[in-house]
């Protein structure tokens, strides 16, 4: 048995129990832990994303300190995902403030390619490509996933797919914030529908009003009911909203329950997104 | 604050097996809010935290909290909590929301006491045959089922009465997902908690065989373990098979053992339980 040390973090969060939660899993590059193991605990965590973190540069007693460069995978209790923003932020989080790592950039290699977080004013800022969504004709399959997370479907509504990532982003700009957070959505009811479309993941989105725009994202696909802040959904929100507020900057805030707030920066190809962490609990797994 | 926080799998002997539960030790001379508690137990997201703070040296209030409520009744995170709490002494009270448990270390583990809850024979209503049906009607031949009420857990039990462990092991609920959203409809208006589908082993070590299903989150999820849907299985298998030593098996997909003996009015559920977190919490 070895002892790995294990972290819960709040992330898109100032203080705990608002953002979203990723356990976060320093793997050492001596102590490799295999896949199997690494789908049991994320499955014993059982929040969004467990993710399992290894220095690739710099390698030796001082690893975590020093490398820059580190392997990161993530898992939801059932499945390996290729993307996650909240706990790439999570992990880059513990990086500088728990592990002692001075480096002022982190790249990280994951299955959707290599992602890059810098020290930032808001506390850290992650650089993801865009998934710029195009409109859909509507068809039965997308107003049921309309009708399963407003209650019902209209013709003044927006459905955009980003082909990427295969997010669907709903926007009906008769629907305030409020509506937006009051949501009672019931996706499990058009499983079937999003599953003929490839869709992975719905997202609800409105005009904000302290901030430029509001969303819910919704992913039972991946098991995922309701997840409270996610930094792969604005990778797709922020070219869907840039055309729409004429903007390259914003603030958006997911109306989540527990809440989340991002700050975005846009040019041609990328989206940076920036926010903060929490450290809520620390500890230690053998394995 | 800081709060010495254990992540505790319980009814098992395999780490990552059993049913998960949170542990959190509240120091004597601190106190915590209960909104503090359930915003812990919504943070880890285990099936149940367990609160527990010492009363005197062998005594200690316990609370349970899943992640979006607090719970009136859960055994495994009670056993979870006695295997944090046994390290010190081989016997202790806990002050429950159900009132006083005793926990204490013995040969089969960790033995708790609990009341025994036997439940009330009912005539199955269209709703509830229904529920049975979507379990059994993946079967060729499906068993004849018994229906029983319980008011303490408020759970619909349903004894069916011959099945092979590893094809009861192997049916979904509901059985298939399109069925999902009209199965949590039916099972809201019963307003029960969950359905126990329960049966004699055809395994020569096992008693009983059980599958627990509850609603969250307009889902129907699985119970990995439950303690508290055995107090009532051991009166009824007193009942119905004369049985007051039984050896439980829940075939849930990580699995679960307990050790039930009925004594009058008392069950005694034992089980193991493995350490897989420790740690701490910052609130």
């Amino acid at each position: 048995m070895t002892k790995y040390q294990i972290f819960t973090v709040d992330a898109f969060a100032s203080e705990p129990f608002t953002g979203n939660q990723a356990g976060i899993v320093p793997v050492p590059s001596w102590q490799p832990i295999p896949d199997e193991t690494m789908h049991k605990l994320a499955a014993e965590m059982n929040i969004s994303e467990t993710a399992y973190l290894t220095p690739v540069d710099h390698l030796g007693e001082q690893e975590f300190q020093q490398a820059s460069r580190f392997t990161l995978r993530w898992f939801t209790p059932t499945v390996e995902v290729r993307l996650c923003g909240h706990a790439t932020l999570a992990a880059a989080h513990i990086l500088a403030h728990e592990l002692g790592n001075h480096n002022e950039e982190f790249r990280f290699d994951t299955l959707g390619g290599v992602l890059v977080v810098r020290k930032s004013a808001e506390g850290l800022e992650m650089t993801f490509p865009l998934d710029i969504p195009a409109p859909v004709s509507a068809n039965d399959n997308f107003e049921l996933l309309a009708k399963s997370v407003f209650g019902y479907y209209s013709d003044s509504m927006e459905m955009e797919l980003s082909p990427g990532l295969r997010y669907l982003v709903i926007h009906d700009p008769h629907r305030s914030a409020q509506d937006i957070a009051a949501l009672q959505p019931r996706v499990s009811e058009a499983l079937e529908a999003g599953r003929r479309e490839r869709v992975e993941i719905v997202i609800a989105t409105g005009r904000g009003e302290q901030e430029d725009f509001v969303s819910r994202v919704f992913g039972p696909w991946c098991g995922i009911t309701e997840d409270p802040a996610t930094g792969s959904a604005h990778t797709v929100l922020a070219p869907f909203w840039s055309k729409r507020l004429q903007k390259s900057q914003f603030v958006a805030k997911q109306c989540s329950k527990r809440g989340g707030v991002l700050s975005l920066q846009l040019d041609k190809e990328h989206v940076r997104i920036s926010g903060s962490a929490v450290v809520v609990v620390k500890g230690s797994v053998e394995l | 604050m800081k709060y010495e926080f254990y992540v505790v799998d319980a009814f098992t002997t395999n780490r990552f097996g059993g049913n998960p539960a949170g542990v959190v030790i509240i120091p004597h001379d601190a106190t915590m809010s209960e909104a503090t508690m359930q915003s812990i137990a919504n943070e880890v997201n285990l099936p149940m935290t367990s609160f527990v703070q010492a009363a005197d040296s062998n005594t200690f209030t316990l609370l349970w909290f899943n992640p979006t409520a607090k719970a009136t009744f859960c055994g495994h995170a009670t056993l979870a909590a006695a295997h944090i709490l046994l390290t010190n002494s081989t016997e202790i009270t806990l002050l429950s929301p159900i009132g006083e448990l005793e926990a204490k270390r013995t040969s089969k583990g960790i033995t708790l006491k609990f009341a025994s809850n036997p439940p009330h024979r009912l005539e199955p209503s269209a709703q509830q045959q229904s529920i049975a049906n979507e379990f059994l009607g993946q079967m060729p031949n499906p068993p004849s089922t018994q229906f029983f009420y319980e008011p303490t857990t408020n759970d619909l039990f349903i004894l069916l009465d011959s099945i092979d462990d590893s094809e009861f092991a192997r049916l979904s609920f509901p059985s298939a997902p399109e069925n999902m959203a009209g199965l949590v409809g039916r099972m809201e208006s019963l307003g029960i908690r969950g359905v126990v589908f329960v049966a004699q082993s055809q395994q020569a070590n096992r008693d009983s065989i059980s599958r627990v299903f509850n609603v969250r989150d307009k889902l129907v999820v699985e119970d990995q373990v439950t303690g508290s849907a055995h107090t009532v299985i051991a009166p009824l298998f007193y009942e119905i098979f004369g049985k007051s030593a039984i050896h439980a098996h829940q075939c849930s997909q990580r699995q679960g053992q307990l050790y039930l003996e009925l004594v009058g009015d008392q069950v005694y559920i034992s089980g193991n339980a493995v350490l897989a977190i420790q740690g701490n919490i910052s609130v």
